[in-house]
């Protein structure tokens, strides 16, 4: 574990006649040192606020937020080894990219000389080296979210933070961006990451944590949570000109076409099917378990979750 | 992490970054139009040259300097937390104190270099114009400066507890009170009245008087002047600056970032 939220709550004060509004209710999850963790949510889920609190930019109105002894003793030595990158990054617009970063590496305690020499390693890698010395103003968004993440690098932290790292950036960039979190991951950084768009996750990330209007609704393995949250359906795909109508069959179909008929059948259900369908097997075109993505079963417990 | 590094280091950025915004181009255009007062008033001021030259410039640069105080100390934090750049700072090894702090070195470097620039500029006219320079002036430019942090550091702590446009109009109007305590002293009305004047000597500790640093009128009426009241004024004008750093630090740590 490298840091805990430990039943974190944060209301917001509105006018005095109106209710506080909750950006957070009891939120409890740990981050596991070496991973990279999703932070999933839909806008307004308290993403952002969560991430507030873990900077200590504000307080929570309850509850406390616990950093593993590996980062560090005091706030100082624990901030030393953290990176940060906030979303949709404005930077001073008269200074120069690589000013910027001298600045940035500058007070996370580096040495001068080591600055210059990481800013060239990052500029490269992050496909910005030919406009260092532009100033930041003359910068498009996708490069401002680059030199961001520079300089969220630049001294070699051990955990980054990122809120929503890869909004922005055409599609180019975010291989970029993801092949860099991941090396950095094998390097054994821990990347805590928010996003709303689900596929980043789970195209990168072994762990997720998930909120819902200020609430958790998981947090853990990406594997797991969707083997926990899935029918154990299996798909059946039948071409349509060979097969003879059953009606047997018919209640499991889902979708068809001019060509293939799409059935979905429970696994107690597979041997009945291929029972009932012993003379006509050149009808099969496939038959696979069905297996969902991230995103399906985050939206199906959302829809669930909405409904209740 | 050695807090006067940081300190030094966002001090130095936040002056590059200001000078980068060209706030010193108002150097150029008031000094050409100094210039152009004392060509004026070579004309028309017969025998007091100098002295109009030196009262205009010294004003011009008060006009500056306060300028730069109220306009860009209005954003200079507000717009750190806005844009969310802060946010890359503070996620770093540096306090709420050292960065608040930093900042506010940074533009009071900026002044510094403005009040020299102008200081250059208004004494070589001066002296081109047949003006002896005594050590009050020098003392009056030191004033000027100090005035100016002042009210720099008001409006620093008015952009953390309102908006901007409050701000600007909240710090023009404590600067018009701190000049006026002087006059309000005079008045029969606040003499006769004890309650009242009671009322205003309490303000004064927590507004700035700033007619306890306005040397101008002993420079331009005046020939003897008591030299006590110099250390008076300038102990006078730290300890302001002083509290009023250490108040808004306690205000900023306080601050949610919302």
């Amino acid at each position: 574990m490298l840091f805990k939220f430990n039943n974190v709550s944060k209301n917001f004060s509105r006018d005095f006649w109106q209710k506080d509004f909750v950006a957070l209710e009891n939120v409890s999850f740990s981050v596991n040192q070496g991973n990279i963790t999703g932070f999933l949510g839909a806008n307004g889920a308290g993403k952002t606020t969560s991430l507030r609190i873990l900077l200590q930019l504000i307080k929570p109105t309850k509850g406390s937020v616990e950093f593993a002894p590996e980062l560090g003793k005091d706030t100082k030595e624990i901030f030393k080894n953290i990176g940060f990158l906030p979303e949709r990054p404005y930077f001073y617009p008269s200074l120069t990219g690589k000013e910027f970063l001298l600045y940035m590496g500058m007070l996370s305690g580096m040495k001068k000389y080591q600055i210059l020499v990481d800013i060239k390693k990052w500029s490269e890698r992050l496909s910005i080296a030919h406009a260092i010395d532009r100033k930041l103003k003359t910068y498009s968004k996708g490069m401002l979210q680059r030199v961001g993440f520079a300089s969220t690098c630049l001294h070699k932290p051990q955990l980054l933070i990122l809120d929503e790292p890869l909004s922005g950036l055409d599609p180019v960039g975010r291989k970029e961006f993801k092949d860099v979190m991941i090396e950095l991951s094998k390097e054994g950084k821990t990347i805590f990451f928010s996003s709303h768009i689900v596929s980043d996750v789970e195209e990168i990330c072994q762990e997720v944590v998930i909120l819902e209007k200020g609430k958790l609704i998981y947090s853990g393995g990406i594997s797991s949570f969707i083997e926990n949250n899935s029918k154990n359906l299996f798909e059946l795909k039948l071409i349509k000109k060979d097969f003879i109508p059953n009606e047997k069959l018919m209640r499991f179909l889902t979708y068809q076409n001019d060509e293939l008929m799409i059935l979905k059948i429970p696994s107690e259900e597979k041997q009945n099917v291929l029972k009932d369908l012993n003379l006509n097997l050149s009808a099969i075109y496939s038959l696979v378990p069905e297996k969902p993505t991230l995103e399906e079963v985050v939206y199906k417990i959302r829809s669930y979750e909405s409904r209740s | 992490m050695n807090p006067g590094r940081n300190l030094l280091t966002i001090s130095f950025f936040t002056l590059k970054e200001l000078i980068k915004s060209r706030v010193l181009y108002n150097v150029f255009f008031l000094g050409l139009f100094l210039c152009l007062i004392c060509y004026v008033s070579y004309e028309f001021s017969y025998g007091v040259q100098e002295k109009v030259s030196l009262d205009v410039g010294l004003g011009l640069m008060t006009l500056s300097c306060v300028g730069i105080s109220i306009f860009m100390g209005a954003t200079l934090m507000t717009t750190e937390i806005e844009n969310r750049t802060l946010y890359m700072i503070l996620s770093r090894p540096v306090s709420r104190g050292e960065f608040l702090v930093g900042r506010v070195l940074g533009l009071i470097l900026v002044l510094l270099i403005n009040v020299l620039i102008f200081s250059i500029l208004i004494l070589s006219i001066y002296k081109a114009m047949g003006g002896q320079i005594i050590p009050i002036i020098y003392h009056q430019i030191i004033y000027t400066f100090l005035e100016s942090v002042m009210v720099f550091i008001i409006v620093i702590i008015l952009s953390l507890i309102t908006n901007t446009v409050l701000t600007v109009i909240n710090s023009i109007a404590i600067y018009f009170i701190g000049h006026s305590y002087e006059t309000i002293y005079t008045i029969s009305a606040v003499k006769r009245n004890p309650d009242l004047l009671f009322l205003i000597k309490s303000s004064s500790f927590i507004m700035p008087d700033f007619s306890k640093i306005n040397y101008k009128p002993y420079i331009f009426y005046e020939k003897f002047y008591p030299q006590l009241n110099f250390s008076y004024s300038y102990a006078y004008a730290m300890l302001y600056i002083g509290v009023l750093i250490l108040v808004s630090v306690l205000i900023f740590n306080q601050k949610s970032l919302e």
